[in-house]
């Protein structure tokens, strides 16, 4: 099968599911092997930029989206309500989460030292992030963004979010404390 | 010698102390953490009154920058090397949080860019986020809000005894010091007899032990069994 007609069969198959669908599902309807699958989605991707309808691709599951830049006539059309804005609190949580995952709430608190509980399950409801498994450790719960995550903040690629060693680097860690003479 | 910072909204201890920090232009180093530990420390004291929710978190930082600020005024004090790197970890932590609280400020601008996107599901039908059962009447809520307002009552009243018990322990303290101050030496089994209840008894014994590591009061007992004698230091 040629790579134009393996594209054509995914935007199909995705446009008459209206739930998102999994890399693994696609591999199943279509008889293909996950990483050619994987090659298209990236051209989707790419190539619908500018087009009315995205594919957001997050954690190996696909789903076609509104384009973020039509927000205010599809708003209209559809007499929609923008989604609320984030507090502080939660974009802090989702920053760690959207650069970490998948994370435990272990290490989420770690990183804010301070009691996450209650902001993980808010955007827990607003559908920011979901639980998944852990593949080491199965008592353990770790959490993931989502494409409603995607679609809040007008994402139309997982490239669109800034590189994280690019934005931070003038916040340099120095070596660990014990490989270094005491500070004070 | 230190200025005051006032800072209005944290989320959390170490967003706290990255503000006071950088209100004083310092860089994240272990010496300007014992710099701003007095502000941070004055900041949990009103938040043990208004707002006690996450104290227990900024009591954890408390201790390592009393740690901190220990070894900035006596560097040859020996602390423990644990304690000692569990407190130097607190620059590398802030830094960890400072890089993501920098990528939190990209996800704001996404936010507040309103470019937001929307699936097939979006339907006009789909979107009533909230639909209220008929039998949810006034009345049917207030009155389902006052069995729920009953039942709270039972939990709320558990946190408010044990803060009765730290408040006596204090007092017990004051009692025994100023009891000591007058005699110079007094007995455990003295002190008990006024006791009232069993937890009075247990307070009573703690606030011995509490004076003792303070070093205001030695203990001493000539056999096992036998009564305690309570003198001052």
């Amino acid at each position: 099968m040629d790579a134009n007609t393996l594209k054509s069969q995914i935007l199909s198959i995705l446009f008459v599911s209206s739930k998102p669908v999994s890399l693994k599902e696609l591999e199943d309807a279509l008889d293909t092997d996950a990483g050619l699958i994987r090659e298209a989605v990236g051209l989707i991707v790419s190539d619908n930029h500018q087009s009315g309808i995205i594919l957001l691709a997050s954690n190996d599951r696909l789903q076609l989206a509104t384009n973020p830049d039509n927000s205010p006539s599809v708003k209209k059309f559809l007499a929609l309500e923008m989604r609320e804005k984030l507090s502080d609190a939660a974009l802090e949580t989702l920053a760690v989460i959207a650069y970490r995952q998948p994370v435990s709430k272990a290490e989420i608190e770690n990183i804010r030292g301070v009691n996450s509980q209650y902001t993980i399950r808010h955007l827990m409801i607003r559908g920011l992030i979901e639980k998944t498994g852990s593949t080491t450790d199965r008592r353990v719960q770790l959490y993931k963004t989502t494409h409603e995550f995607m679609m809040h903040m007008g994402l139309k690629d997982s490239k669109d979010l800034p590189d994280f060693e690019e934005i931070t680097k003038h916040i340099e860690i120095p070596a660990p404390p014990s490989e270094q003479p005491p500070a004070i | 010698m230190s200025v005051k910072i006032k800072v209005e909204q944290f989320e959390g201890p170490l967003d706290l102390l990255l503000q006071l920090i950088e209100g004083q232009e310092l860089d994240v180093t272990a010496m300007s953490l014992a710099n701003v530990t007095e502000q941070f420390l004055d900041y949990v004291k009103q938040l043990e009154e208004k707002n006690p929710t996450h104290l227990a978190d900024f009591l954890v930082i408390a201790a390592k920058l009393l740690v901190i600020k220990s070894k900035a005024l006596l560097p040859n004090l020996d602390l423990g090397i644990e304690e000692e790197e569990s407190a130097m970890d607190l620059t590398h932590q802030l830094l960890v949080y400072k890089k993501y609280k920098e990528a939190a400020k990209y996800l704001r601008r996404f936010d507040l860019r309103r470019h937001q996107s929307w699936t097939r599901e979006s339907d006009f039908n789909d979107r009533v986020t909230f639909v209220p059962d008929s039998a949810a009447t006034p009345d049917a809520l207030a009155n389902s809000i006052r069995v729920l307002a009953n039942e709270l009552k039972e939990i709320v009243r558990l946190p408010q005894q044990i803060l009765a018990e730290v408040v006596s322990i204090t007092e017990k303290i004051e009692h025994i010091q100023r009891l000591i101050a007058e005699q110079v030496e007094t007995s455990l089994s003295s002190l008990i007899k006024e006791a009232k209840s069993k937890t009075e008894v247990i307070v009573t014994f703690l606030a011995v032990l509490e004076l003792t590591k303070q070093r205001i009061v030695s203990l001493e007992q000539n056999k096992l069994f036998e009564d305690i004698m309570i003198k001052r230091t």
